[in-house]
């Protein structure tokens, strides 16, 4: 980062200063440089989903959080415009509220575009179903997944309806990943009440090539990997859709 | 609202003294950005909120690059 002490960004090269009279808000930009805006079109979009998945309420400032109030109009965006044509989703979540995961988990799910998701450092609890919703999930190598039953916090009322109300809320979990990843119900629930495994929990953590391995995510690979299968998702995609106009 | 997270509730929900984030959102260019403020109008880019990749590589809009957004509507 260079400093700049002239009161005015300097002369910008001709051809480039009409596309900037364009976008005249880029003026107010201090210490621009060249006037030079990359046009090169790109037909995929990525989507990071990092830190809590935040939903209902706001979480304490020392929490890095992804809002559902984000996402879920930027997927409505990318699903609308016809430039984009696949979407890449970048997780590395500690997870956070149920409810706001597996909207964001169904919308995914739900897109009409070609989807597929990378697990990067970790995916854990809810990141479990938003990882599994898109098409053709990629873990890396050493990235995580934590595995564990969904817990009540705050004052509870001691009634069995409690329990009640709690499994059903973990039901949601379950049958979601169930329902779009290859792994069986009864296997997901074995990882999830495992012991042993986690220091201060039940539950299991899943490195890279096992998350595979159990069918929860479809291959291991990286960003190379995960843009690559994406690309040849849309060139199926747009072979499909010729074939139905001829 | 059931939070399901491996990591200690405590951490999570504890609120520390400062409860104000210093962070505010500004629209430029019609990207989002979150800044941090080191003055009226004027603020450092903390992260770019876009879904598309190509925003990420514009030179103005890098991390830590000083912006003044005094005539926008600010969040």
């Amino acid at each position: 980062m260079q400093e700049r002490q002239q009161p005015t960004a300097p002369p910008a090269p001709p051809r480039q200063r009409k596309k900037a009279q364009g976008v005249r808000k880029i003026d107010n930009i201090k210490e621009f440089g060249q006037l030079e805006v990359p046009t090169a079109k790109t037909n995929i979009h990525c989507l990071p989903i990092i830190g809590q998945i935040e939903g209902h309420l706001i979480l304490p400032p020392q929490n890095k959080t992804t809002k559902y109030e984000h996402i879920i109009p930027q997927l409505i965006a990318i699903e609308e415009n016809p430039d984009i044509e696949g979407l890449l989703i970048i997780l590395n979540t500690v997870g956070g509220d149920v409810e706001a995961g597996l909207a964001i988990a169904e919308m995914l799910v739900s897109m009409s575009k070609p989807t597929v998701s990378l697990v990067l450092g970790g995916g854990h609890s809810i990141g479990v179903p938003v990882a599994v919703s898109s098409r053709f999930s990629f873990i890396a190598e050493t990235a995580t997944m934590t595995i564990h039953p969904i817990r009540l916090s705050g004052l509870l009322i001691g009634v069995p309806q409690t329990y009640e109300y709690l499994d059903k809320m973990q039901d949601r979990v379950v049958r979601f990943v169930e329902k779009h990843s290859r792994i069986s119900q009864r296997k997901f629930r074995e990882l999830m009440f495992q012991t042993g495994e986690l220091a201060r929990d039940i539950g299991t953590v899943l490195v890279g090539r096992d998350a595979v391995e159990v069918g929860l995510i479809d291959d291991v690979g990286g960003v190379g990997e995960s843009v690559k299968k994406l690309q040849e998702m849309i060139a199926e995609d747009k072979k499909k859709k010729g074939d139905v106009v001829h | 609202m059931i939070l399901y997270t491996p990591l200690p509730l405590e951490l999570v929900l504890s609120v520390e003294e400062e409860t104000t984030s210093p962070y505010q959102e500004v629209e430029l260019s019609g990207v989002t950005l979150v800044v941090q403020s080191t003055g009226t109008g004027m603020g450092k880019i903390v992260q770019v909120r876009s879904t598309n990749p190509n925003v990420y590589l514009r030179p103005e809009f890098q991390p830590g690059q000083q912006i003044s957004f005094s005539h926008f509507h600010t969040e």
